[in-house]
């Protein structure tokens, strides 16, 4: 009792010295405060460096004129994704142009940047910019979000637009990585001069893999914006690159767990095949699910459709530890047994008796006319 | 009593306005969510993963201001499925049918589109059509073989026909309103040819999470995500891509097996389609405001339009009083949201506030940490006093909030508290005992 007597003291001396202290920052807070809100918008503090990021990416990458009064709108949401680690904050800017109002969405995850989209809805759809003046402002695009993001794992995809213009080819391919090039010739859609240039190029998994989760994709617009960019390389990752496990043993491995499911429904397997891909650890099986494994992929086909419409048995196994990612039945929602049709006998009832009856008449007719002819 | 009978007579005539009014008001506003589903033909793991999905679209459309009729399985009947085509008498309208769908032509020339009741009953496109007369339904995703086929129009013989059509009740619809959206305010998901179950073992996890994102972006963050934008958002965390356009479902998709039937290789070709209005936002909801007081867990009622209040976290931590923001908000409207920490972010942001009340423009509810309507000294010494603390947030178990006006509730299975009309104030309990809470209103 007495030591808590003794030690309130040297507390409460504590605490007066602690309320001058934040007396003294409170003040000067004030000031610094009343200097950062009077910058032009509201923004909370949490998201000061997405803030900038994304007015960066604005001015420098997507090359918008981004002075305080062409900004007419600024939104943050910040939310974690049910299921995901990972938090993602999105950043919705109505920004003035060129007598243009532009609507950009700009997200991040975990503070690296991950997607641009820019919304032409409010702009006049025309334009003649040509698949080169297309290929040059993804370029341009590349280079400014390089020097800005300090963005290394582009390197080389300036390199192969260039050899894409050089040579006119829409797909460029070299041991490392896959550039593939799609633009739209008749655009017809709003969608369609938006996403007028299409490109995304991979880095390959293994020299051999290609995966969108590990590709940069970008979108030029018929009238030369920067309409899409998205880093997936910056955000997601390859865990692992080994293949422990062989197809026979996938083979093996997933073989019961079909012949158990046939056996309930009176099924044999009758086909199998499989693939190796790599896919992201999607339910956060593994931990991160923005990491990559390679999958094997066991498809299973019965010799026959079972009373709920099974007619095949899959299962995915990590490749590089065996475990089973998952396993279940092939599942589309066509089913054989069909609607009624309960007219089909009564319109194929009538089809006789209306011939017979238009016959009738037209016998009829011509009879009465020959009869009028005679006459 | 001629003076009498003509204050009651005022009196009678206001609080006829009053009800009137009222009744308006409710009608203006009232909207319903409805989930449909069958059970019939479908395998136990489908039929898992449907339940899952309709729950989860049940409680997203809670938060987004719905009231909720979830008739997954039994309840999926005839009556149901004509109750959902009125909306269930609300004048604002959402559904959601996942089972099997089908086409079926009568005539021999003329095709009608069908959907499945739970014990297997097929319920025409047609009979449809006149329970969705009023037009209370706006929007409409049915996860089912064919039931997207076409918008489509009446038939010679056999009258109405078409799903959107029959659902929406009308024909004006885009016929691809995610790239050329149209301005009618309702919209039609669904699906030409076929599409893989959510239980499906190779396309199952990528089309039940593309489920759960576009409901979650669309319903939760309805204000910022429209149909469209939802989608997007969908096709970037399930596929990476930048846009629906980019996905398998936009573009179509071919799959391609041997049909033990038909001793043959089998092709199937099935594509999403999105009829109408793309652009439309089928929920604003958004919280209105936050408050985190003190370890007594009292606090009042903002003088806001608010039904609803959600505890998002709980401490028992006097350390942790004033840890008002420093962490990042799961809500687009809430900016502030504490970090575990007092420091000087809290410091500045009720210095920031200092002086202002409640009702003022630049008043946040989360700068009153002693509840009493004003950011005064008492607030900035709850913060100071605390300087350079941290601590943990406790789990959200056990709670029960107490009000004012009498009783006690607990939150529903999504975390919502219904405020009393009357309520001027409540106190926050865990297992019966005061403690503090962040409390986000709606």
């Amino acid at each position: 009792m007495k030591r808590a007597v003794l030690s309130r003291k040297p507390s409460a001396d504590r605490r007066i010295l602690a309320i001058l202290l934040v007396f003294l920052i409170f003040f000067t807070s004030l000031f610094s405060f009343a200097l950062f809100y009077h910058h032009g918008f509201v923004c909370a503090t949490s998201n000061v460096i997405e803030h900038q990021l994304a007015l960066g990416f604005l001015e420098h990458v997507a090359g918008m004129n981004v002075s305080d009064g062409n900004i007419l709108s600024y939104n943050v949401s910040s939310f974690r994704m049910p299921d995901s680690q990972h938090y993602q904050t999105s950043v919705r800017i109505v920004i003035s142009n060129n007598n243009y109002t532009f609507n950009v969405r700009i997200t991040f995850v975990d503070g690296k940047f991950w997607i641009y989209d820019l919304d032409l809805s409010s702009v006049q759809l025309v334009g003649d910019k040509t698949l080169n003046d297309s290929l040059s402002v993804t370029t341009q695009a590349t280079q400014e979000y390089q020097g800005l993001f300090n963005a290394t794992h582009c390197d080389g995809l300036v390199e192969m637009i260039s050899a894409a213009l050089q040579n006119q080819s829409l797909v460029i391919e070299n041991d490392n990585a896959l550039l593939k090039i799609s633009h739209v010739k008749n655009c017809s859609t709003p969608l369609d001069y938006k996403r007028y240039i299409h490109l995304q190029w991979f880095k390959k998994i293994k020299n051999q893999f290609t995966v969108t989760a590990q590709s940069i994709i970008m979108s030029v617009s018929k009238n030369g914006f920067l309409t899409a960019f998205m880093d997936n390389l910056a955000t997601h990752h390859v865990a692992s690159t080994d293949i422990n496990i062989s197809e026979e043993e996938a083979i093996n491995i997933s073989i019961p767990y079909a012949e158990a499911y046939a056996e309930k429904h009176g099924q044999e397997i009758l086909l199998t095949n499989t693939t190796l891909e790599w896919r992201r650890n999607m339910n956060s099986l593994r931990g991160d699910d923005f990491a990559i494994y390679p999958v094997w992929i066991v498809s299973m086909t019965y010799n026959k459709t079972n009373e709920v419409n099974v007619c095949g048995y899959g299962v995915l196994i990590w490749a590089d530890n065996g475990e089973i990612v998952r396993h279940g039945p092939r599942i589309f929602f066509e089913t054989t047994n069909g609607g009624h049709n309960s007219y089909l006998w009564l319109t194929l009832a009538l089809i006789p008796i209306v011939l017979a009856f238009t016959c009738l008449m037209t016998y009829s007719r011509r009879k009465d006319k020959n009869k009028r002819l005679k006459k | 009593m001629n003076a009498y009978l003509k204050n009651l007579s005022v009196a009678l005539l206001a609080l006829s306005l009053c009800f009137s009014f009222s009744h308006t008001l409710h009608l203006t506003f009232a909207k319903s969510s409805t989930q449909l589903g069958s059970r019939y033909a479908v395998p136990q793991e489908e039929i898992d993963a449907d339940d899952n999905i309709t729950k989860l679209t049940a409680s997203y459309s809670a938060v987004g201001g719905y009231t909720v009729y979830n008739w997954y399985g039994a309840d999926t009947t005839i009556n149901n499925i004509y109750e959902a085509a009125y909306g269930a008498g609300h004048t604002y309208s959402i559904s959601f049918y996942i089972g099997h769908g089908n086409v079926r032509t009568v005539y021999l020339i003329e095709n009608h589109y069908d959907i499945m009741t739970d014990d297997g009953t097929w319920v025409p496109d047609d009979w449809i059509y006149p329970h969705s007369e009023c037009q209370n339904v706006r929007f409409v995703f049915m996860w089912s073989c064919h039931l997207g086929d076409t918008i489509d129009g009446t038939h010679f013989w056999s009258g109405p026909y078409g799903m959107p059509h029959c659902w929406l009740h009308t024909t004006d619809l885009s016929s691809d309103g995610y790239a050329d959206s149209d301005d009618g305010g309702k919209a039609f998901l669904g699906f030409a040819g076929f599409i893989w179950g959510l239980s499906d073992y190779l396309a199952g996890d990528e089309v039940y999470e593309f489920l759960s994102c576009f409901y979650f972006a669309s319903l939760c963050y309805g204000a910022s995500y429209s149909v469209n934008d939802a989608l997007d958002y969908a096709a970037q965390n399930v596929w990476h891509v930048p846009s629906f356009a980019d996905t398998y479902l936009y573009k179509g998709y071919n799959y391609t097996y041997w049909d033990p039937e038909k001793m043959e290789m089998v092709t199937i070709y099935g594509q999403m389609k999105v009829y109408g209005d793309g652009n439309i936002h089928i929920s604003n909801f958004r919280p209105s405001c936050a408050m985190k007081t003190g370890t007594d867990g009292v606090f009042y009622v903002p003088n806001v339009a608010i039904s609803l209040l959600k505890i998002e976290m709980l401490f028992n931590n006097s350390d942790i009083v004033g840890d008002q923001t420093g962490g990042t908000s799961p809500y687009s409207t809430i900016s502030e949201w504490p970090d575990g920490k007092v420091d000087l972010t809290d410091i500045l942001f009720v210095s920031l506030h200092y002086g202002t009340t409640e009702g003022m423009s630049d008043w946040d509810y989360m700068s009153d940490i002693v509840p009493d309507g004003k950011c005064d000294m008492a607030d900035y010494l709850a913060v100071s006093l605390n300087f350079g603390a941290f601590g943990t947030y406790i789990e959200v178990t056990g709670v029960t909030v107490t009000f004012n006006v009498g009783g006690s509730k607990s939150p529903d299975s999504y975390g919502f508290v219904e405020i009393p009309q009357d309520a001027t104030s409540f106190t926050v309990k865990r297992n019966g005992i005061p403690i503090g809470a962040m409390v986000i209103f709606w």
